[in-house]
């Protein structure tokens, strides 16, 4: 195998997350959910506070605390520290430095921590501030929030596509299923199309089940060394793309589309190898975007994908029952996916586990003005 | 005041909003304000009480605006602002 081939020699050998909540106690804080990760991670991977020598964090509400701030809360002395603002892609993008950190002997153990506590208000200050662009030109309108944006962005997807919104519902509906068998999942209660279109309406087209429900919650994952003795996910390729279109393409692309092909070579295997796909599912539009960029709708057939593989095969798709379920805790959202990912490659999935080797887990986010300027994959294997 | 200031490129002509540093199609600094009056809303929804249009602009900006009443997607709008946010109303 060569060296291009073989991925990372650094591994993912442990992942955790703090149970979300959709109203979480009084006195519930960022720092606490994060530091309730950080612990989880580190009984589960079966190490100490002071083997933690590395630390990467995202998180939109830590502010005005840094990585450093989180590290002094936690006691861990790091000879290796960063952050990442960008939303959906936080999580993916903090990975592959660490892997590389680990890789070039910078740390041993670095401990990724993601996850946010929305207080009264917070959220909707979030939304209206996400950036400057934001602030001076959509806060006026007021657009409130990435809702709007995906309403449009969706509206596209459809007329393009000539898609209903019956198709849409296919993806909620089936990722409600696997909520089911998630005890973590806020949302595990059956949901079928027909309620998913009786739902209220949040911005046309988009109804209650296409948006995320908002939690407080954090998740971990734990990288180092690859052990040849223990179980571990090796990270066999990773890649990240940063503004792909400058705001001027109709959002109907997430910047996955130019890395693909890159990112399946490096990994040494391709989409009909995956077993179980974990795509960032912000909207249930958004999820196809990025499937049909990763090469997973072959033909670009979307009702065929949506009838034949998800509703009649149960295809492994956001197998935690996605975000649309689950919740999505901020800047967790983005490393949600990849800690589901890892416990199906783990085997530690429980009532929802199914026989997988290989995934996919996808990053999309940071709404820049009219869509998501970031995006990022990794493809795993399990070293069991 | 009617229009709503884009930003032309001295160098290769094309318009860009909101304002970047440099010109998201050539990459030139020199970018001057231009007041655009009409487009065209490609797409309309609401959300909290609020209509909101993607509005297309000539071949070269796509923004997002307040809508006014009746606007739907296809709509020729006249364009205005109101502290920072587009506003596009039936032309």
């Amino acid at each position: 195998m060569s060296p291009r081939e073989a991925g990372f020699a650094a591994a993912i050998v442990a992942v955790a997350e703090s149970p979300y909540s959709r109203h979480p106690p009084a006195g519930t804080t960022t720092t606490a959910l994060l530091a309730d990760a950080f612990l989880r991670v580190l009984a589960a991977a079966g190490i100490g506070r002071d083997d933690v020598d590395g630390l990467g964090v995202a998180s939109f509400t830590l502010a005005p605390d840094h990585a450093v701030d989180l590290a002094w809360r936690l006691g861990v002395d790091l000879r290796w520290a960063m952050e990442d603002p960008h939303g959906g892609a936080a999580a993916l993008n903090l990975l592959t430095h660490a892997l590389r950190a680990v890789e070039a002997g910078e740390a041993e153990n670095v401990v990724l921590l993601a996850g946010d506590h929305f207080g009264p208000g917070e959220f909707d200050r979030l939304v209206s501030h996400y950036n400057r662009a934001t602030s001076e030109h959509l806060a006026p309108i007021p657009s409130g929030g990435p809702n709007a944006q995906f309403a449009l962005v969706t509206q596209r997807h459809m007329a393009r596509h000539e898609l209903d919104r019956r198709d849409y519902g296919v993806i909620p509906v089936a990722q409600r299923s696997w909520a089911a068998r998630n005890p973590d999942a806020v949302y595990r209660e059956p949901l079928s199309l027909d309620d998913y279109l009786a739902a209220p309406v949040v911005a046309p087209p988009l109804g209650r089940y296409d948006c995320v429900p908002v939690v407080s919650g954090a998740d971990a994952v734990l990288v180092a060394r690859a052990q040849t003795s223990a179980p571990g996910v090796r990270v066999r390729a990773a890649r990240s793309s940063f503004n792909h279109d400058s705001q001027l393409g109709d959002g109907l692309s997430t910047g996955l589309g130019s890395l693909a092909a890159d990112l399946w070579e490096a990994a040494g295997f391709g989409p009909d190898d995956v077993d179980v796909a974990c795509v960032y599912d912000d909207y249930p539009a958004m999820v196809l975007v990025q499937l049909d960029e990763l090469g997973f709708l072959p033909g670009g057939d979307i009702r065929r994908f949506l009838r034949e593989r998800l509703q009649r095969d149960r295809w492994p798709l956001n197998t935690s029952g996605g975000q649309l379920s689950a919740g999505q805790a901020g800047a967790a959202g983005g490393m949600h996916g990849l800690v589901e990912a890892v416990r199906q490659l783990l085997g530690q999935a429980g009532e929802r586990q199914v026989a997988a080797r290989r995934a996919v887990v996808t990053g999309y986010g940071s709404v820049v003005y009219l869509h998501g300027g970031c995006a990022a994959a990794a493809a795993l294997e399990s070293t069991r | 005041m009617s229009g709503l200031s884009l930003w032309r490129c001295e160098s290769c002509d094309r318009r860009s909003f909101p304002r970047r540093e440099l010109c998201p199609h050539c990459g030139s600094r020199t970018l001057a304000a231009e007041r655009v009056e009409r487009g065209l809303a490609t797409e309309v929804t609401r959300h909290r009480g609020v209509e909101i249009a993607c509005v297309r602009v000539g071949e070269d900006v796509t923004l997002l605006a307040r809508a006014g009443p009746g606007v739907v997607a296809g709509s020729e709008v006249a364009l205005r602002e109101d502290r920072g946010a587009p506003v596009a109303v039936l032309a």
